[in-house]
């Protein structure tokens, strides 16, 4: 029986070594990989669709298309560049029909927050100057400093341009440090 | 004024880490995965990822003859296609072949027009379709849309004369 717990050796291989394990049959490289992602996955779906059952259906069908990817998945970027697109696509797709995209108008719910009260009142500042930029300044903002995304890995995952990604940053940015809720992430 | 350059506009050491630590937090939806979903996505990989599939394809004797016969006229055909392909790609190749004729059907249609876009479509701006006769049907020295474009005009131009 395949369970998510982490294994001690899988926790130390790359993706890209699970993923060769994966593709050479091995179910616990597969799940360990869906248990390094799952959450990840189920998070940006919710950034998504704002609906936690919505989101735990993109997190169910993105592992089935990671699935069925092996064998012979070639991982040419990092797991959360290829990641993104797919969920991305799965969230729109499952709530086309009902509601419209409304990635980052509102943040997570209060429970997922700090519970030191400081701590949690300048996330509820960061929060609230991330709601007031437009999406897409939003979305690269998060990949960069939540996910940790290089420039080039945001390009791909977002399937645009590099200079696209580095204008709207710069204009992210340049908001950031200019807002009083914000300036306190920045030297200067 | 100037603009700042993105890198000097970016956070560095500890604010930045206190910004993927805050921004992490802030992101995090905090939904509880049921187990019973782990398990669901787990079973359907085990059975995915099954290395003894054969039992559902374990063959009777007469499946198994029946799947000899099938692979050897299988082979019978594809040595068939090969052959007729290669004495296809013969006459090809001493046939003169009118330009925008891309699918090489002895006319020039809109089909023709169509795989072309296709085509251009599948290749990446930076290395278009190697220039030919056939393919740079404006003879402007290279391969883009205006031959599809002309290409399609042309198909459905009516013939001279015709009312």
């Amino acid at each position: 029986m395949v369970t998510s717990q982490p294994d001690q050796h899988a926790s130390r291989l790359s993706d890209a070594q699970l993923i060769d394990a994966a593709n050479a049959g091995n179910v616990e490289a597969f799940a360990k990989l869906y248990t390094r992602y799952q959450h990840w996955v189920t998070d940006l779906a919710y950034r998504f669709t704002h609906d936690s059952d919505l989101a735990l259906d993109v997190l169910q069908d993105t592992f089935e298309y990671v699935l069925s990817k092996f064998p012979g998945f070639v991982l040419e970027a990092n797991m959360k560049t290829f990641l993104y697109p797919v969920v991305r696509h799965i969230a729109i797709s499952s709530q086309s029909k009902a509601r419209r995209l409304c990635y980052g108008e509102n943040l997570p719910p209060s429970h997922a927050l700090a519970i030191d009260p400081e701590a949690e009142e300048s996330r509820a500042q960061l929060a609230a100057v991330m709601d007031s930029l437009p999406t897409h300044q939003y979305e690269i903002l998060i990949l960069r400093y939540a996910d940790g995304l290089s420039l080039t890995q945001i390009a791909t995952a977002m399937r645009i341009p590099l200079g696209t990604v580095k204008s709207r940053l710069h204009t992210a940015l340049t908001a950031m440090r200019e807002n009083e809720l914000t300036k306190k992430y920045f030297d200067l | 004024m100037e603009e700042m350059p993105l890198n000097d506009l970016e956070p560095k050491g500890e604010k930045l880490q206190q910004l993927h630590k805050d921004l992490s937090a802030a992101t995090r939806a905090g939904i509880t995965i049921p187990q019973e979903l782990n398990d669901a996505i787990l079973k359907r990989a085990q059975e995915a990822f099954d290395p003894n599939p054969s039992k559902q394809l374990r063959l009777g004797k007469p499946a198994a003859w029946i799947a000899v016969a099938a692979s050897l006229t299988l082979i019978i055909w594809i040595s068939d296609v090969i052959r007729s392909a290669i004495t296809t790609s013969q006459q090809a190749t001493t046939a003169a072949i009118m330009p925008g004729d891309i699918d090489r059907n002895g006319k020039v249609d809109i089909l023709d027009a169509f795989k072309l876009a296709r085509v251009l479509d599948n290749t990446a701006a930076s290395s278009p379709p190697t220039t030919t006769h056939i393919n740079d049907f404006n003879t402007d020295g290279t391969v883009d849309s205006l031959d599809v474009n002309a290409i399609a005009m042309q198909a459905v131009a009516l013939p001279q004369g015709a009312s």
